[in-house]
């Protein structure tokens, strides 16, 4: 491992006050990202895996009542003591880009694509004029293997397949060179036919610029080919990490396994699943100890206290006592 | 006591740029659907397989061909047959937010179908309510709460428990699972299996999700474009797909293995267009193994001889021995 | 990921209360909900309520300032008019001709527009077609031209105004219900009713009413404003309701001339218009999230 990871985050907390009381969306959760590495975040919908990566980039939504605690560094930077002008100017777009889930929504469709490529080497002054911008634009749509780029940024968003757009937004998010890479399901709109295409596409980005990846998803057969390492979400915290084969060949928490299990599998034909019972628990209202225990099949009474995290080897962690007692 | 789908077409005009077009979304679709069966038809957004189920559903009438229930054309059912018809085919939908209705307690959700055919009295009805919310898994306390008190899986299963309310033969599942989380999923699926046993429904599956077809469909149909390409028993078609495009679309399912890297095709970066479908074969601009023929001619949908039926110029036809 | 998607245990306990327990009246909007009752009472009570007679001339005591100012009187306590008559009386008075204008006007025309805006949007193609286009004509015509139209062939006076508000106004509802229905009848459960068996009639008020209703309570709360202006414009113009009868428009009217030294007269009856508007508004705000399973549990 290089001597500074690109992304550092430590005990981040992001709790949010709504006037029903306090969701701990995120709740002290540390983690790494390398130059050149895709993490995985994997968790359900509430586990907080959006809101980290919103965090990171302070766009926590405005009336959310949200408050962002703990440490994110990028190359050394703390970036939580940085305000939202230098956020944007310096950080966003520049440093750390996202992707997001719906490429029907992430472009706005009276601007043609043109525009919209351009408009990140224009804010960033990466390029002086608008004619610049449009050579640098077409040159993004290239990169992400649109074809005949130049004509098509006279084209509308509407104009473009779903698979189309998702390479679009990638095309903008990777216009001014970011170091981080933020994509939140990026493919869970499109067509296993497509989706296997962005995530080739996000491949061939990585290995030409270096750039650090973190993959949001809830689906732990979509990361499996793109991440190196995983990082296992629930409620809100991160609950097993480690390299992509450790995860998938070696689960050590229980949840862990249960997701494994729980995915139905092309060419392995069974009659039942096994299903995970009961259902993730209220964010506003979490147990003291380990969260996964009011489901998890191999509970014990010492599962009533939070497990530390216990490292199973090669930066393998599990934060379970069935692995911190053995 | 099932569904037969013969020579169905669906067209719609819409009006484009060019002005006004006709959108062929459902071309020429035989499928039966027998009971005890589940069927399911896969493809991409935008092949025509939930146009299909909104025929089968009448919630859109064909424009040729017909919907065969026992025998008979819904088209030519009389009021009271249809009304016996919408007692034996009830559906779940894709998205458990959008399916109930916000303003209705999960009781009169439920019985929605019941008081639309029958008159029964109040003892009678909660007492049918509890049942299935006793079949789908919930409390019985359920039965008073709001939809949005629920998570996605129990949702579902409340609209579960609605398509289960008036003991149908048929049930209609638009992707039921895929709007829901991972680890309830599975919940779900196998609450679907059970279901399926206790009380021999038929299902018509509509998924894009192969490997959930592979795990509870006995029949697949893989639609293109509004027409089937290949049809036939499940494991045929998993363990040795035969059309272009059923390869494919199997090539591309990611697995949770880091070993495993799905292919991607060349040439798969856009689906089709149903406005402007091409010529020929609708999948040979995709196709790699595309040859003049299938720029002429669209092959037909033929028995091959394992039982199954594809519609392939290399599988049927004079071009069958280049395979 | 949204919040609201965490999962609520289910319990016994979380069973509903009856429905006039959970009729919360924490965060209620008090002083809007005690100014329409206000306005009701005047209303209702009418000259019966009013500490003079609204239109008792008294010629001696015109233009007296309210009774804060130097030259005012605590008999007078919101002044008198340019021909003594009572302010405070005749907002009284008035209120009776502003509530039955709101009443009428927005239920005739919030139920006309609503169930032609809930027909074009459910059935679509040609009859929707047909009541798009005859409210867009509608809307072709000013209102006032119409208001003009119709004085000139009926009497004025209060049905006159009711009728010329309804027929200005449904159209407002018919296009925002119709588009709203567009979208309602794609949704899920209205399918599944259908797949259910369910008749229009029962997809109507279950299905498509219910849902509409947010809609439906800000477009009307917002009209209470519009039509006591609207109001006020038309008696301002001579086209409404006709002395002796008052109303906060005409109050307007009579008092414009007399602005530059009789401030009062126009503006008591301007901040009668300007408060209820405001308190309907309020109170729809607040009945909109009470209607609404969702919002009432926050």
């Amino acid at each position: 491992m290089s001597a500074t990871p690109l992304l550092q985050v430590e005990n981040l907390q992001t709790h949010l006050h709504l006037r029903r009381g306090v969701v701990k969306a995120v709740d002290g959760i540390s983690f790494e990202v390398n130059e050149g590495e895709t993490l995985g975040i994997v968790g359900e919908s509430g586990s907080g895996k959006t809101m980290t990566c919103l965090s990171i980039l302070q766009l926590l939504p405005i009336h959310g009542g949200g408050k962002i605690a703990g440490s994110v560094r990028l190359d050394g930077e703390e970036l939580l003591q940085l305000g939202e002008e230098e956020m944007a100017r310096r950080v966003r777009g520049p440093k750390v880009a996202m992707i997001s889930q719906d490429p029907m929504t992430s472009l706005n469709p009276v601007f043609t694509v043109g525009d919209q490529v351009s408009r990140p080497f224009l804010y960033h002054k990466l390029v002086k004029t608008v004619r610049d911008a449009m050579v640098a634009a077409a040159a993004g749509l290239r990169r992400v293997r649109i074809p005949s780029p130049e004509r098509r940024l006279k084209s509308y968003p509407h104009q473009f397949s779903g698979g189309m757009r998702q390479r679009v937004v990638t095309a903008m998010a990777i216009a001014c060179s970011p170091r981080l890479l933020i994509a939140d399901e990026p493919t869970t709109a499109l067509d296993v036919t497509i989706q296997v295409q962005i995530m080739s596409l996000l491949r061939s980005i990585q290995n030409d610029s270096k750039v650090g990846i973190i993959l949001i998803t809830h689906d732990l057969s979509i990361v499996a080919g793109l991440c190196h390492r995983i990082a296992v979400m629930y409620a809100g915290r991160i609950i097993e990490t480690g390299k992509v084969r450790d995860i998938y060949r070696n689960a050590q928490h229980p949840y862990t396994q249960a997701l494994l299990d729980a995915i139905p599998h092309l060419g392995r034909k069974r009659r039942r699943l096994a299903a995970i019972p009961g259902q993730p628990p209220n964010l506003m209202d979490l147990p003291n100890g380990c969260r996964f225990a009011p489901r998890c099949p191999r509970r014990m009474a010492v599962c009533d206290e939070y497990p530390p995290a216990t490292d199973v080897g090669g930066g393998h962690t599990v934060n379970c006592w069935l692995a911190a007692k053995q | 006591m099932g569904l037969e789908l013969r020579n169905l077409s669906k067209h719609f005009s819409v009006r484009t740029d060019q002005g006004k077009a006709t959108v062929r979304a459902v071309e020429g679709v035989n499928l039966e659907i027998p009971a005890g069966q589940t069927v399911a038809l896969v493809g991409e957004s935008g092949c025509g397989k939930t146009t299909i189920a909104k025929l089968a559903l009448m919630l859109e009438q064909p424009s040729s061909g017909a919907v065969n229930f026992d025998g008979k054309s819904l088209g030519e059912m009389s009021r009271s047959e249809i009304k016996d018809y919408r007692r034996q085919v009830q559906a779940v939908f894709q998205d458990p937010y959008a399916s109930l209705n916000p303003r209705l307690t999960v009781r009169r959700i439920i019985t929605e179908p019941i008081l639309a055919h029958y008159s029964p009295d109040r003892v009678t009805l909660n007492a049918r309510v509890a049942e299935l919310l006793e079949i789908v898994g919930l409390p019985a306390a359920a039965a008073d709460l709001y939809p949005h008190e629920f998570s996605g899986g129990q949702r579902q299963r409340i609209a579960i428990a609605r398509a289960l309310a008036l003991n149908p033969k048929i049930i209609i599942l638009d992707e039921p699972i895929s709007a829901l989380d991972v680890s309830i999923r599975a919940q779900v699926l196998n609450l679907l299996m059970d279901i399926q046993e206790k009380f021999g429904l038929t299902y018509l599956l509509i998924a894009h999700d192969l490997a959930l077809v592979e795990h509870l469909s006995t029949r697949v149909a893989v639609i293109y474009l509004g027409s089937v390409v290949e049809c036939g028993p499940s494991e045929q078609i998993f363990s040795a797909p035969q059309h272009p495009y059923t390869q494919a679309l199997l090539n591309a399912v990611p697995r949770p293995d880091p070993d495993y890297v799905p292919k991607a095709a060349d040439g798969f970066d856009d689906t089709g267009s149903a406005l402007e479908p091409p010529s020929g074969c609708k999948f040979h601009p995709r196709c790699p193994y595309a040859m003049a023929v299938c720029k002429i001619d669209n092959p037909p949908l033929l028995k091959l001889p394992d039982g199954r039926e594809a519609a392939c110029h290399l599988l049927t036809g004079p071009h069958a021995a280049q395979m | 990921m949204s919040v609201t998607s965490a999962p609520t245990p289910v319990t016994a306990a979380d069973a509903p209360l009856p429905f006039f327990v959970r009729f919360r009246l924490k965060g209620a909007p008090w002083i809007p909900i005690l100014i329409l009752v206000l306005v009701l009472i005047a209303a209702v009570g009418g000259e019966g309520l009013t500490p003079h007679d609204p239109n008792g001339l008294n010629l001696g005591a015109a233009f007296k300032p309210p009774f804060w100012q130097a030259a005012g009187t605590y008999d007078y306590l919101l002044g008198t008019d340019n021909l003594g008559r009572d302010v405070l009386s005749r907002i009284i008075a008035g209120a009776r001709v502003s509530a039955i204008v709101a009443l009428y006007a927005i239920a005739f025309s919030g139920a006309i527009g609503t169930m032609l805006g809930i027909i074009a949007g459910y059935f679509g193609g040609i009859i929707d077609t047909t009541i798009i286009r005859i409210a867009e004509i509608k809307m072709a015509i000013p209102g006032l031209a119409l208001a003009l139209i119709f004085s000139a062939t009926m009497d004025p006076g209060l049905s006159t105004v009711v009728i010329v508000i309804v027929l200005t106004y449904w159209t407002w509802y018919c296009r925002i219900i119709r588009s709203e229905v567009l979208s309602l009848r794609e949704r899920d459960y209205v399918s599944f009713a259908k797949v259910a068996g369910c008749g229009s009639i029962t997809i109507f008020f279950r299905h498509l009413l219910p849902n509409i209703f947010n809609t439906l309570l800000v477009l009307m709360t917002l009209q209470v404003g519009q039509v006591i202006i609207f109001e006020a414009s038309l008696s301002f113009l001579g086209l409404g309701i006709q002395a002796p009868d008052t109303s906060w428009g005409l109050m307007l009217s009579d008092a414009r001339q007399y602005i530059t030294y009789a401030w009062w007269g126009i503006t008591m009856p301007g901040i009668a218009i300007m408060l209820t508007c405001l308190s309907s508004n309020l109170v729809g705000d607040w009945l909109r999230d009470l209607l609404d399973p969702k919002r009432r549990q926050l």
